[in-house]
């Protein structure tokens, strides 16, 4: 069973003044536990329009969003308990920390949901402990953290709300290279442990590839591909006309190729590419 | 060449730091030559935004000196001239633009210096046309995309006629498209109007389009060279936070399988020539 659904939503910015914008149309997505989702699209093709429907931020004008098979907008008045089943990390989530311990940033969102103070604090050291930092950070003032540290900060105290869906909003933006491989690190291995689906938007088509198992690409408002990574980056030509890109392995193959090689260009990761051009350089040695 | 920038012995530190370490830049000596294409690469607070505004005075050094065209960036009366040879783009694209009118915003700095109308219109339209936007003179910026607002403020940066642009993670925020469109624009401005370019980024396949690549570490330069030579230094980039392309990885493992491909590799087309010569050696023409 799905935990998160969209049926065929639509969504208008400004509907009935002359700002009216149509940000997506007709969009269905079907989400299970333990899912990692990758969300791509060039800017403005509606990313962040849509996850704000995964936890009733935003409401449709037409179609439906069902967590646990249930409409979120059947009893409007309780669309905040949505908001604590679908964590949603938004993009520099660190300007949003304001609590002068790493411990009370954490705790906000528990608190919020009225929890006791014995099931807070252990909350607390769990979602700590998922973003890979440790005790020590408990009482540190988060402004004297760096970038990378205050972003884990941050994407922990969504964690701590114990969500059945987590949604990221371009998580890795301006880091560096070694924050952004340990926080991707991090969200898979929270993932595995706790089978919570992850949906990430991400302009990292590497980043994509790397760690996702389905993407959705939108194109002004609209689904314009759905499917296995494999299964979208075969469309080179058309997500490049989009505004999107291949990952570089895939470049890789898609060159020799066009060279006249009969390479299968599926692969997406160094460690795919690596065996497929092994495949490639023996299956020659074997004639 | 001559020297555009150069920095000698430079320390930094903020006035009101937070930081352990005595000093935030830690004796930078680095020589800048005009028509030099430079990528600055470091981990996340090393240093780099610090060092970056100190080649247009934005910041000056607590001790040591920075030269631009020889003149000391201490001095006052030299600092309007600086700001004028060294433009700076930053990484919010939303941040930069303050007309209504693209072609406004790009005419504010060419205003700003004095400059008669008939030339700021020139400028202007060599500006826009230089970064491919002159399309989109009449437009309003906030329609613009983030690849387009980010060429519209180097625009604006080019309407000045720096000898050099400093930009500090200029795609960081952009989609695919507008960061291919960025790194077009940048490789163009460098190539066919010699403009010197430093540019600091976190994406290793766009500081192998340099021409050189510093690596910072707490203050200090780490490593001074080529694309090639750098990225073969992996303890080194692994030790300072940072990663190599993905297409000297691959070579690297293709290496050691056996193949035979040469070293110092960071682009895509290079790479693919390289396979495909590997492939002809072993089978003959395919
Ligand atoms: N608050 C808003 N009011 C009106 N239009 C908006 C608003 N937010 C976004 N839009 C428009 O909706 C479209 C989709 O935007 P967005 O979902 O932010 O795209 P993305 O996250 O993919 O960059 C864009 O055309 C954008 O200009
Ligand atoms: N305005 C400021 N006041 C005090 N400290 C600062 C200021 N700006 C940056 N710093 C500190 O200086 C160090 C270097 O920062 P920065 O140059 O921005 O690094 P980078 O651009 O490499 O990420 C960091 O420790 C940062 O916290
Ligand atoms: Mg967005
Ligand atoms: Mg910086």
């Amino acid at each position: 069973m799905a935990i998160i659904e969209l049926r065929t939503i639509s969504f208008r910015y400004g509907a009935g003044t002359p700002f009216e914008k149509q940000a997506l149309q007709n969009i269905s997505l079907s989400v299970d536990r333990g899912d990692f989702i990758g969300i791509i699209g060039h800017t403005g093709s509606g990313k962040s329009t849509l996850i704000r429907h995964f936890n009733g931020l935003l409401r449709p004008d037409s179609g439906q969003v069902l967590v646990n098979n249930e409409d979120i907008w059947k009893n409007p008045r309780q669309i905040r308990s949505v908001r604590f089943q679908i964590g949603l990390v938004f993009q520099y989530p660190e300007t949003q920390i304001f609590e002068d311990t790493v411990a009370q940033d954490i705790a906000y969102g528990p608190k919020n949901m009225g929890l006791d103070q014995e099931t807070i604090n252990q909350r607390v050291l769990e979602a700590l402990h998922f973003v890979g930092l440790d005790d020590s950070y408990l009482d540190r003032n988060p402004f004297r953290m760096s970038g990378g540290e205050m972003r884990r900060v941050a994407i922990a105290g969504v964690m701590a709300m114990k969500p059945a869906v987590l949604v990221l909003d371009e998580p890795t933006a301006g880091l560096d290279p070694e924050g952004r491989r340990n926080l991707l690190k991090h969200i898979e291995q929270y993932r595995r442990k706790t089978n919570t689906a992850i949906i990430m938007v991400s302009h990292s088509m590497e980043d994509i590839a790397e760690h996702v198992q389905r993407v959705l690409v939108l194109d002004k408002g609209k689904t314009a591909f759905e499917g296995s990574v494999p299964s979208v980056f075969a469309h080179a030509d058309e997500l490049m006309q989009l505004g999107l890109d291949v990952p570089q392995m895939t470049k890789v193959l898609l060159g020799l190729k066009a060279k006249g090689y009969s390479v299968d260009t599926s692969a997406v990761t160094m460690d795919q590419a690596e065996h497929e051009l092994l495949r490639l350089f023996e299956r020659k040695d074997h004639e | 060449m001559s020297a555009l920038i150069e920095t000698k012995n430079l320390h930094f530190q903020y006035l009101h730091h937070q930081s352990q370490n005595e000093w935030i830049l830690n004796g930078i000596d680095l020589t800048i030559r005009n028509g030099e294409f430079i990528a600055i690469l470091g981990s996340n607070g090393c240093g780099k935004s610090t060092l970056a505004k100190h080649f247009n005075a934005l910041l000056t050094p607590s001790d040591g000196t920075v030269l631009v065209n020889g003149r000391d960036t201490n001095d006052e009366k030299n600092q309007f001239e600086i700001r004028k040879t060294i433009g700076m783009v930053f990484q919010n694209p939303d941040n930069q633009l303050i007309s209504t009118i693209v072609e406004e915003d790009v005419a504010f700095a060419p205003e700003n210096l004095g400059i008669a109308p008939s030339e700021i219109r020139s400028r202007v339209n060599w500006a826009l046309d230089a970064v491919d936007m002159l399309d989109y003179k009449r437009h309003t910026p906030f329609k613009l995309s983030g690849g387009q607002k980010q060429r519209v403020a180097i625009a604006g940066i080019l309407a000045m006629r720096p000898q050099c642009i400093v930009l500090d993670e200029p795609t960081s925020m952009l989609d695919p498209k507008g960061r291919s469109d960025v790194m077009k624009t940048i490789c163009r401005l460098n190539r066919e109007l010699g403009i010197t370019i430093v540019l600091i980024t976190h994406h290793m396949e766009e500081a192998a389009r340099a021409k050189r690549v510093i690596l910072m570490d707490q203050g200090q330069i780490a490593s001074d060279d080529t694309p090639e030579n750098t990225f073969e230094q992996i303890e080194l980039l692994k030790k300072l936070k940072l990663d190599v392309p993905q297409i000297t990885e691959l070579t690297h493992r293709m290496r050691q399988h056996g193949i035979l491909i040469p070293k110092r590799m960071v682009q895509i087309d290079q790479c693919v020539d390289a396979l495909a010569a590997a492939l002809e050696e072993r089978y003959g023409h395919y």
